[in-house]
């Protein structure tokens, strides 16, 4: 028997097998938009592949989820009374899963009105995420991510202004790019094991502080060169490089700093790690 | 060269295969064809009440089976079930819709007052609305293999549980305990030592080396990526770090206990094998008196609230017992150090200050006096 007829059986017996012991399962929810009464948000995801965008239809939310029912459970849930909207996947109990489950685990696409103004979380596990947060109208953004690996990118205006963003960042990468787009006035992020990436490129609608806690990871930040930058760094190993800056009483100014209209003020506590500060042209 | 049996061979294997495919693809068929009676579909629906949000699922005998239409102008109370078929909702439904391998399909006119859910099956707008969430479930259906829920367990449960729980730990304590004996027991000695000559520098020093743990740890990473053929080693050495660690801390956790079971036993032993047997008892009482506060935390497991503050009592010790463990090990080198304990010292100073002589005394011998024959006055 030669080993072309063998691939052939061997291919043939494993499409008839049945899968193993998986029970995957689809979900697809929506709901439409009765009114434009401001939503809280939130999307649990604990793994598996993930990705957000604005709705293009009348939609409030349209989430179409695929999960393999013996190890996670949907949810999906709008609470009329208190206006706030769950999505995502728990893990059933506290069940690690193997390689080879991770490679199968299942994915979430959500769009998300952008009628609404709405205060989003994410609480986010072992996620591969491709956050399009551009169109939304975000009042508030809060990311907790845990082994992820998210780039989130504000590709279009925010219709709001965001107010805050907390980033929480445990083992993790986290990139936000096109953040001039977002409106955002404050930054708190806290960075574990990770990495960190602001992209604050662009023209900037207001001043922006960011408030970053590093343990062992790093932060990136992009600015653009005509922005004013002020550095208020301490940190036990790291810190950042100081080219171009001049020390004052309470931190480093960027040169530019005084005769600048918009400034971006980072406030650096770090143990191990630091940031890492980039200039692109507007 | 391949012969015409060969040949024939693997067309009969593929053949076989092929019949093997075409089999199973006529089983799911066949499953999903069968027709909708009132018992498959309790079990189906059974299934999906697994899940811990299915609250909205109707009761089986709620379903009807096949088509279904809620007229213009109509009211229905909900929930409408449907199986098997189409429910077209034209009129009003005040409550959830529901369709088990069925669509829904809300016409003109139509309004759904609640949520539609179509299990296999679509929920189509044609016009219509639906004031709630729409949902469709698709996918593998069956009975999924969940662990059953949680069970609260009662007072007495737990008490047994968190007692063996923490007889568990003595008990791999002591086997732990008797390896360091047969093959560490020098370095047992010289930790105990360390700790008996100064407690409060051992547990300064546990302390220190504690808050120094993660900063060695990461400069020694930072020191080896330095390096091309260090940067490769890293791995290695962070694992061996953690286990060189955990036996610090193992090492002297067990010194402190054996040390504490000294003091109850007072018998040092004379031979060398009452010794040993002397050395594993103070060992073993020592791990009892320093789990104790666990096993009096578990034993309180039936009230929570005087559990929680036995168990800061039981970490305390535990966190004490096992930082001036720590400390000692560190000071005594990981026991490669030996220095002579204060009771030892004192002895030895005091009797070589009283008394010149050895201790077991000099052989007495007769004053040599001159011998003479000549006779006495």
């Amino acid at each position: 028997m030669s080993a072309r007829t063998l691939f052939v059986t061997a291919s043939l017996l494993a499409c008839a097998a049945p899968a193993g012991a998986q029970t995957w399962r689809t979900v697809e929810a929506s709901r439409q938009t009765h009114d434009t009464a401001a939503i809280s948000a939130r999307i649990e995801y604990a793994a598996g592949k993930l990705d957000l965008k604005s709705a293009t239809g009348p939609a409030l939310y349209h989430a179409a989820l695929r999960y393999d029912a013996d190890q996670t459970e949907p949810v999906v849930q709008f609470d009329n009374a208190n206006r706030a909207l769950t999505l995502g996947v728990h893990l059933r109990g506290a069940k690690m899963m193997n390689g080879e489950e991770e490679h199968q685990s299942g994915s979430m696409t959500a769009e998300l009105s952008g009628a609404v103004p709405m205060d989003l979380s994410l609480e986010l596990g072992a996620v591969e995420g491709d956050l399009q947060l551009g169109g939304l109208r975000l009042t508030d953004l809060s990311i907790r991510s845990g082994a992820a690996d998210i780039t989130a990118r504000f590709d279009k205006p925010n219709r709001e202004q965001l107010r805050t963003m907390n980033l929480q960042v445990g083992a993790a990468q986290l990139k936000m790019l096109d953040l001039a787009n977002a409106g955002v006035s404050r930054i708190v992020a806290e960075v574990g094991a990770g990495a960190l990436t602001l992209d604050l490129g662009g023209t900037l609608a207001r001043d922006v502080d960011i408030t970053a806690t590093l343990a062992v990871g790093g932060l990136t930040v992009n600015v653009a060169e005509n922005t004013g930058v002020f550095a208020d760094e301490r940190s036990f190993v790291g810190g950042f490089k100081k080219d171009g800056f001049s020390k004052r009483a309470d931190g480093w100014y960027s040169a530019n700093y005084d005769s600048a209209t918009r400034h971006v003020r980072v406030h650096l506590r770090a143990f191990v790690g630091g940031m890492t500060l980039t200039r692109t042209q507007n | 060269m391949r012969t015409l049996f060969a040949r024939t061979a693997a067309s009969r294997v593929v053949g076989i295969a092929l019949l093997i495919v075409a089999a199973h693809a006529r089983f799911l068929g066949a499953q999903q064809a069968k027709p909708l009676s009132h018992d498959s579909l309790a079990g189906a629906l059974d299934a999906l009440r697994q899940g811990s949000d299915s609250a909205w699922l109707p009761p089986t005998a709620a379903f009807s089976i096949g088509d279904s239409t809620i007229a213009a102008n109509h009211h229905a109370k909900g929930p409408v079930a449907i199986a098997g078929g189409t429910l077209h909702v034209r009129g009003i439904i005040d409550g959830d819709a529901v369709s088990y391998a069925g669509d829904i399909v809300v016409h003109q006119g139509g309004e759904i007052r609640g949520n539609a859910h179509a299990i296999l099956g679509k929920v189509v707008l044609d016009g219509g609305a639906v004031d709630g969430d729409t949902q469709e479930l698709s996918g593998d259906l069956k009975r999924v293999s969940v662990a059953g829920p949680v069970v609260a367990r009662s007072a007495g449960s737990r008490t047994l549980h968190d007692l063996a729980l923490a007889g568990g730990w003595l008990a791999v304590l002591v086997v732990v305990g008797i390896g360091v004996l047969i093959f560490a027991l020098p370095n047992l000695d010289a930790v105990s030592d360390a700790l008996e000559r100064s407690f409060g520098k051992s547990l300064l020093a546990g302390i220190a080396t504690q808050l120094a743990l993660a900063p060695a740890l990461v400069l020694l990473c930072i020191g080896l990526a330095l390096t091309i053929l260090g940067a490769l080693l890293i791995p290695f050495a962070v694992v061996a770090y953690i286990i060189a660690a955990a036996g610090l801390v193992t090492l002297g956790y067990l010194a402190l206990a054996r040390l504490a079971g000294r003091s109850v036993i007072a018998d040092a032993g004379s031979t060398d094998g009452e010794r040993r047997a002397v050395a594993l008892r103070s060992l073993v009482y020592g791990l009892l008196l320093l789990m104790l506060p666990w096993i009096v935390a578990g034993g309180l497991s039936w009230s929570p609230r005087i559990e929680i503050f036995a168990r800061m009592i039981a970490v305390a010790v535990t966190w004490v017992a096992a930082t001036a463990g720590l400390g000692a090990a560190v000071v005594s080198r990981g026991g490669v150090r030996r220095a002579i304990a204060p009771a030892t010292q004192r002895a030895l100073n005091t009797a070589s200050w009283a008394t010149p002589t050895p201790v077991s005394g000099v052989t007495a011998a007769r004053r040599p006096t001159p011998f003479t024959t000549a006779a006495p006055k």
